[in-house]
């Protein structure tokens, strides 16, 4: 007993490994179909976009890039679906070069379900250097000043989606799908002065400071890692990724907070017995 | 084949390269680690000439004769005086512009829209006379959270009596803030393990011709052999 103690407490980190890789892929082989909730600041990004009327106008700033993809990507095609069921018009963009690809393979995928117009319904603007000068040039010069060209290289001044929604201003509301602190760009920059309505959703590393981001009224609700993205996905009545990721996470959160105890016990077992 | 498999070939590959570094350091994950910087560094620069070079400077420049874009371009380039010790002291005059304009847009932003909000919304909820109990109670432990913190992170006083005991309760509101974020930190990492997760597992199905069991499979014979072929050059070295 006391030799096997010693040897728990010196687990190979690679049977740690192992274990957690099982606990993932099992339940996304078979999976359980666990629950989810759906917590209130999930339901106000919904609320907001389901109590637009049609035809209103909403932006999405994908900043992120495929290093967060998992959490962020069914966040933006859950939104992305549920803007276009509702005939909501929708502006992409995004401040990570390397996320460019991302944003555009949602809008094509997305927007080729519900048949929807590129230029009439939807716009991806793509990616463009420039950070705050590039909100602020949006919110004063116009969307189309800023991105005279499109993602494709199209003109989107003479752009049908443009014509009623030409600054920042005149959005119904901006999404942000944040992986880092870009959120303080378009509150700041944008938010402050433009006044627009502002939700998002975040890396699950960002959820705690988030919270308070909707305390102090920057956003009216977001979705929290692939949690919220899973929340999202029941509240259109839409399972997909996310939700099927659910499973998984439950399962490996079970696993660490067992190692957790586990890893306890066995220090503080050690240490009664005098072994190292 | 179409372009979908050879992509999702290619995927499972790499994402199996970067996990074989958990079981030790291997050719095959320093290989994806150094094609995943050169592909990055590559992208980005192209996607930047093309984005603002090409089309935030010379496409307005000659072709819509935006003549003045001349005075933010000869900033810009002035930055590159740097490498120059002689004339280096032109890219302070950019570095001025840059300070001078940055600081006076964000400054009075952060101070209005961070910390002052922030500050209000710490108050509000106990004045408010629409307030619930709940607003209340919550109100009650956001104060003591942020005078307790604020006070153990004063240092000009010496942490003794009531001053040590206040602190002692913000190192208990710092710690289980700390708790929460590791605890979110966890699922987001558990969230990204899915993710590959669930692409290999699509890339193991028939329509992408069994790509992750086929490289896993060739991967780990490739890595035994390689084991066994560099510990017996160790063993021969040891020998001589």
């Amino acid at each position: 007993m006391n030799a096997l103690l010693k040897k728990m407490a010196n687990l190979d980190r690679r049977i740690i490994y192992v274990l957690i890789s099982l606990a993932i892929v099992i339940p996304l082989l078979y999976p359980l179909f666990i629950e989810v909730n759906v917590n209130p600041e999930a339901k106000a990004v919904y609320d907001t976009i389901d109590n637009l009327p049609s035809g209103s106008t909403v932006f999405l700033a994908m900043d992120f890039d495929p290093a967060s993809k998992p959490e962020l990507y069914p966040m933006a095609e859950a939104v992305l679906r549920h803007c276009f069921s509702r005939d909501l018009k929708v502006i992409g963009m995004t401040f990570w070069v390397t996320g460019v690809g991302l944003g555009e393979k949602a809008f094509t995928d997305i927007a080729k379900e519900y048949n929807k117009q590129y230029g009439t319904d939807y716009l991806y603007l793509g990616w463009k250097a420039g950070g705050y000068a590039l909100v602020i040039q949006m919110g004063e010069e116009g969307i189309s000043a800023a991105f005279p060209a499109d993602h494709y290289g199209r003109e989107t001044s003479t752009m049908p989606i443009l014509q009623k929604v030409s600054h920042l201003k005149h959005l119904d509301y901006l999404v942000e799908l944040a992986a880092g602190g870009s959120i303080g760009t378009w509150y700041y920059y944008g938010k402050m002065k433009y006044k627009f309505k502002m939700g998002g959703g975040c890396t699950g590393v960002m959820v705690a400071g988030w919270y308070n981001l909707m305390k102090i009224d920057w956003i009216n609700g977001f979705m929290g890692g692939l949690r919220g993205a899973a929340e999202y996905e029941k509240l259109i009545n839409k399972k997909a990724k996310a939700t099927r990721g659910m499973d998984a996470q439950s399962v490996s959160h079970m696993l660490i907070i067992a190692m957790i105890i586990f890893g306890n016990i066995t220090y503080f077992v050690n240490r009664a017995k005098g072994n190292k | 084949m179409d372009s979908t498999v050879i992509g999702g070939w290619i995927a499972a590959g790499l994402t199996l390269f970067m996990f074989s570094s958990l079981y030790k350091d291997n050719p095959f994950y320093r290989f994806g680690e150094h094609l995943y910087l050169g592909l990055s560094v590559g992208y980005i620069i192209i996607k930047v000439i093309y984005a603002n070079i090409i089309g935030g400077l010379y496409k307005p420049f000659f072709e819509d004769q935006q003549y003045l874009l001349i005075i933010p371009t000869i900033l810009g380039l002035s930055l590159y005086t740097r490498f120059f010790p002689k004339i280096a002291w032109i890219s302070r005059i950019t570095f001025a512009f840059i300070v001078g304009y940055g600081s006076g847009l964000t400054i009075p932003r952060i101070i209005a829209g961070g910390i002052f909000q922030q500050i209000e919304k710490i108050i509000t909820p106990l004045g408010k006379n629409s307030a619930t109990w709940w607003d209340i109670f919550s109100g009650i432990i956001i104060i003591i959270g942020v005078v307790s913190v604020l006070i153990y992170f004063f240092f000009s006083v010496e942490h003794k009596g009531v001053v040590n005991k206040i602190s002692r309760v913000g190192i208990y509101f710092v710690m289980i803030a700390f708790g929460a974020s590791f605890g979110y930190t966890v699922m987001a990492r558990m969230s990204l393990l899915i993710g590959r997760s669930y692409d290999l597992i699509e890339f193991a199905t028939p329509k992408y011709y069994y790509a992750t069991l086929i490289l896993l499979v060739l991967m780990v014979l490739i890595l035994v052999l390689y084991e066994s072929t560099r510990k017996k050059e160790e063993g021969s070295k040891d020998n001589a």
